[in-house]
């Protein structure tokens, strides 16, 4: 069964960027082309081992920042700049993730083919990802995510993932778009209650 | 120089490393192999011995290069102590 | 102007950022003063110490300045110096030093949450509508921050006020902040 972890608001790699992202520990470069396209690798240039979340976008490929490889939608290399000339061989490629988008939320699964389960998807409004200072478990059991990757309530979207043993990354959208700076001071006292172990308090509007 | 019917690289030029220094010469054979693998390279021939390895690649020039200069480094925990490399006609190398 | 400077130094980067954002002419005297207590301006209008009073200075008559009423002018010297600590601890340590120092994640949570309050009320800036000194003052602290091992995915916001303001007309980098090519 291919686990699809929700990691990011969609809105946070806007066309031509570049983010890092860490599931459990294991550092994923998330890049987005000019087109719109979302592509996700490991954060590692197959080269010397660089980070590629440092690197930039450039004309539909993702550059290395150390040593300038280039890197196609697909992974490959396609250009090193100390030998200009070279049509790099197709063995030179980043290792990729699979990354889908669905309720706002960008979702990664390690392997696996099976698709992204089809949502109840609504037009929904990227309010804040922020990283809360506790262990998954604990922000999960905090706001009442059981089974189901995301928590719909009160006008909340709510998706969870554990950056590392220690940090967990909530991501918050809305339905209603007036919502999103509420819910934005939301997350901001949700991080705060959790982190001091008090209870997830649920009214959006003070 | 390697020329066959079914030689994938008609084109390769050859060349032979001899890389000796403080390292586990199995880990850094694999390391070699691992390198070799993704600059789409062939190794033809390689040998180890304590504090030695030696290796003979063969492929397209700048790749070699790239090669030549990621086992100077080698992987983690590994001392390259020196490191030859030259050009070889196929006779006198294989 | 005469900027007593030390390249390496985030407080003096943060001056010569906000002389080149304002289009201000300085004159660069290195020394390795700098590297220890900051930036100092001298000329005909006195003597100018600590990145936010300089760059105050530099800002007058300009829309980089914000009102000293606004919190956000002392917030971010003490922020910017303190980060300027932190860093110069991590990098001259003879010893390896703990990655990622909590203080240097709660200074970077100050700003997320700040940045995000902001996009919310429609601005990509810390202290207003336009981009101000404190964003100036703050920028070394975000782009830097992975001298002390803070990992970037945590701070989305963070990353989109950098991008911001790298495209500032003017932009210039220090060692640690990359140029893309």
């Amino acid at each position: 069964m291919t686990m699809w972890h929700p990691v990011a608001l969609g809105a946070d790699i806007p066309a031509g960027t570049v983010a890092p992202v860490r599931l459990h520990g294991d550092e994923v470069v998330l890049w987005r082309d000019e087109a719109g396209i979302l592509h996700a690798w490991e954060d590692r240039c197959p080269h010397r081992g660089m980070r590629l979340s440092f690197g930039f976008v450039r004309k539909g490929r993702l550059a290395c920042l150390y040593h300038g490889w280039q890197f196609d939608g697909e992974g490959r290399c396609r250009h090193i700049p100390a030998h200009p000339d070279l049509s790099p061989p197709g063995t030179i490629r980043a290792r990729t993730w699979r990354a889908d988008e669905a309720h706002g939320f960008v979702w990664l699964a390690h392997d696996g083919s099976e698709s992204l389960p089809a949502m109840k998807d609504g037009a929904f409004t990227a309010a804040r990802s922020i990283a809360i200072e506790s262990a998954r478990g604990t922000v999960a059991a905090a706001l009442g995510i059981g089974q189901d990757p995301v928590l719909s309530r009160d006008g909340l979207i709510c998706a969870v993932h554990a950056a590392d043993g220690e940090t967990t990354m909530l991501h918050v959208a809305v339905a209603n778009p007036a919502d999103a700076a509420d819910a934005a001071l939301w997350a901001q006292r949700t991080r705060d209650s959790i982190e001091r172990g008090e209870a997830v308090a649920w009214e959006l509007h003070l | 120089m390697f020329a066959s019917d079914n030689d994938p690289f008609p084109d390769a030029h050859s060349r032979r490393y001899r890389i000796r220094g403080r390292f586990d010469c199995a880990l850094f054979a694999a390391f070699t192999r691992q390198r070799a693998a993704l600059l789409a390279l062939r190794i033809v021939s390689l040998r180890t011995a304590p504090g030695l390895v030696e290796a003979l690649v063969a492929g397209e020039p700048a790749l070699l290069g790239m090669f030549e200069m990621a086992c100077a480094l080698g992987p983690g925990n590994c001392i390259v102590d020196d490191m030859t490399s030259e050009a070889c006609e196929s006779d006198r190398c294989l | 102007m005469i900027l007593h400077d030390w390249a390496l130094d985030d407080r003096c980067y943060a001056v010569r950022l906000g002389a080149a954002l304002m289009g201000r002419r300085l004159t660069i005297h290195t020394t390795s003063e700098a590297a220890v207590q900051g930036p100092v301006l001298t000329g005909t209008d006195g003597t100018h110490r600590g990145p936010l009073a300089i760059l105050d200075f530099l800002a007058r008559d300009t829309p980089w300045r914000v009102p000293t009423t606004s919190p956000w002018v002392t917030r971010a010297d003490e922020m910017l110096v303190t980060f300027s600590d932190l860093r110069r601890n991590a990098l001259l340590a003879s010893m390896p030093q703990t990655p990622n120092p909590p203080a240097c994640r709660r200074l970077l949570r100050m700003i997320e949450d700040q940045l995000s309050a902001q996009r919310h009320a429609g601005s990509d800036w810390i202290a207003g509508p336009d981009a101000s000194i404190v964003d100036i003052a703050l920028f070394p602290v975000a782009a830097l921050s992975h001298d002390l091992e803070v990992p970037h995915d945590l701070f989305p916001e963070l990353r989109r006020f950098i991008r911001s303001f790298r495209a500032l007309p003017g932009f210039i980098t220090m060692p640690g902040i990359p140029e893309y090519h």
